[in-house]
């Protein structure tokens, strides 16, 4: 019997009133369903502007979602996110979701080890076994250990981005957003990602994620979504 | 779990100006709440009623203390206020001067709350103190000297010593970077927001500088003309406002 899905996103809907503008009203997404599984990698396509970023936002709660649902199963129930207490929307993102923004939201002066460190201490885990964990991502992601004590905001934009991918990805999330996590990478880098993010889906974690690059969306998809004309239609992956 | 502060039907009237138009709001353990908006709009008078400084014209404060036990902070004895006030909450008030003793040394600053407390021990007061100057970046060599010698961030800094002292588990902040060099409002600001993890504090301050409230606080309140228009998680208000005000506030923030 299959479990139930990770995430289930019914009729979701929104659109930007711009008050500053007169009060346009500009729609992005009408009406949006979808449910994703556990060990499952559903990749976002669709062009420029037409709101792919805007849904993995309002996934993560970045977004108001003013109609529809956002079931999360987090713990042992299902969670509604769409209009949830802030506090709930925290805990959902303390444990159970993880979101690679397109850019690196910089402390300025926080070192990139604690930068990554930073979500398993809100877990309660010891400093010290946090720092050595993000060591270890940091590592991986071929981060030189001479910029671990450094704040990243000088670093390049690839560096960013995968100090970004540490840092979610430390507490293993089982809900992981990704809005174009390898777009800033060299080759190299970027198959040592595309790697991370497999493992993570074997694992058993449940992968959304926007990407634009075709090899990268193919390597990593199971399922494809299209955004077009404020609706989403599900296409096999070629 | 149960909200540490709530606040009910709160309104609170100078003449005809209402800095406080039947506000409800609650904060829960160990989360930093900031209160923005502009010059005016009622946030200072809302932390000073919160914080029992200020008795509202009608509504109840209530705090919950670590055993459950709840005070209405305008209906408890004055005695039983200014206790709660010394040791379960502390207030960092934007000039220092404010919340600081000039005619008391660093360290007797930091101890008198101690000793308001209950504290009688000197050399514990004393090692205390020096722990709270040393944990606020603060130069221990100076434990004797009188803050008037001290920098303006210092002065915050002391002033956060102070408050700390007694193990609180709340803390309003008014503006406590208003009036710092950028540099020196940079480095209060990590420590402060190192402490709250560290301390598991819950916070209410009150800032008209998003950046501020997006750095310290995962919650936000944004008021104006005494009522709250917009309220939500700090990232979700910042990066898609709903309200017309709001989305003024956040288009007027400058970018480097």
């Amino acid at each position: 019997m299959p479990s139930d899905p990770r995430l289930s996103v019914r009729h979701l809907a929104k659109s930007f009133c711009l008050h500053l503008q007169g009060g346009v009203e500009l729609s992005v997404l009408d009406d949006v369903s979808f449910d994703l599984a556990d060990g499952e990698c559903m990749v976002i396509r669709g062009p420029s502007g037409r709101g792919k970023s805007t849904l993995l936002r309002m996934i993560f709660g970045n977004y108001m979602a003013e109609q529809g649902q956002i079931l999360i199963r987090h713990g042992g129930e299902v969670v509604d996110l769409a209009g949830a207490a802030p506090r709930l929307v925290l805990d959902v993102r303390r444990s159970t979701m993880g979101y690679v923004s397109q850019f690196l939201h910089c402390l300025p002066r926080v070192p990139a080890l604690d930068i990554v460190a930073a979500p398993l201490r809100g877990l309660g885990i010891d400093p010290q076994a946090a720092r050595d964990r993000a060591v270890q991502m940091l590592t991986y992601l071929a981060i030189p250990e001479r910029m671990f004590e450094v704040p990243p905001a000088t670093f390049s934009g690839g560096e960013q981005q995968r100090v970004n991918i540490a840092r979610s990805l430390i507490n293993e999330p089982k809900l992981i957003l990704l809005d174009e996590p390898t777009a800033s990478l060299d080759e190299a880098n970027q198959d040592r990602v595309l790697e991370l993010l497999q493992r993570q889906r074997d694992r058993g974690a449940a992968v959304l994620a926007v990407i634009h690059n075709t090899e990268v969306a193919a390597a990593l998809a199971d399922r494809e979504l299209h955004i077009e004309d404020l609706r989403v239609t599900e296409r096999t992956v070629p | 779990m149960s909200p540490i502060l709530e606040a009910r039907q709160l309104i609170k009237t100078f003449g005809r100006i209402v800095a406080c138009d039947d506000l409800d709001m609650e904060v829960w353990p160990g989360e930093a709440l900031a209160v923005v908006g502009e010059s005016g709009s009622g946030k200072t008078t809302l932390l000073r009623c919160l914080s029992g400084l200020l008795a509202p014209d009608s509504g109840a404060v209530t705090f919950r203390s670590l055993g459950g036990e709840t005070s209405d902070l305008y209906a408890i004895s004055a005695a039983r206020l200014r206790f709660l006030m010394r040791t379960e909450w502390g207030f960092v008030h934007q000039n220092p001067y404010q919340g600081l003793r000039m005619n008391v040394s660093a360290g007797g600053n930091i101890g008198e709350r101690l000793m308001a407390a209950g504290d009688r021990h000197y050399g514990r007061i004393r090692g205390q103190a020096t722990h709270w100057l040393n944990e606020l970046e603060i130069d221990s060599a100076r434990i004797d000297e009188h803050p008037r010698t001290f920098s303006g961030g210092m002065l915050q800094r002391l002033q956060i010593a102070r408050n700390l002292v007694t193990g609180p588990r709340l803390l309003f902040m008014d503006e406590p970077t208003g009036g710092l060099d950028v540099s020196v409002q940079a480095r209060l600001l990590d420590l402060l927001r190192d402490l709250i993890e560290r301390l598991d504090l819950a916070v209410i301050f009150v800032t008209h500088d998003l950046a501020v409230a997006r750095l310290i606080a995962e919650r936000i309140m944004v008021m104006r003309d005494g009522q709250v228009v917009e309220q939500g998680l700090t990232d979700r208000v910042l990066d898609d406002p709903q309200h017309p005000y709001t989305q003024q506030l956040v288009a007027s923030i400058l970018r480097l």
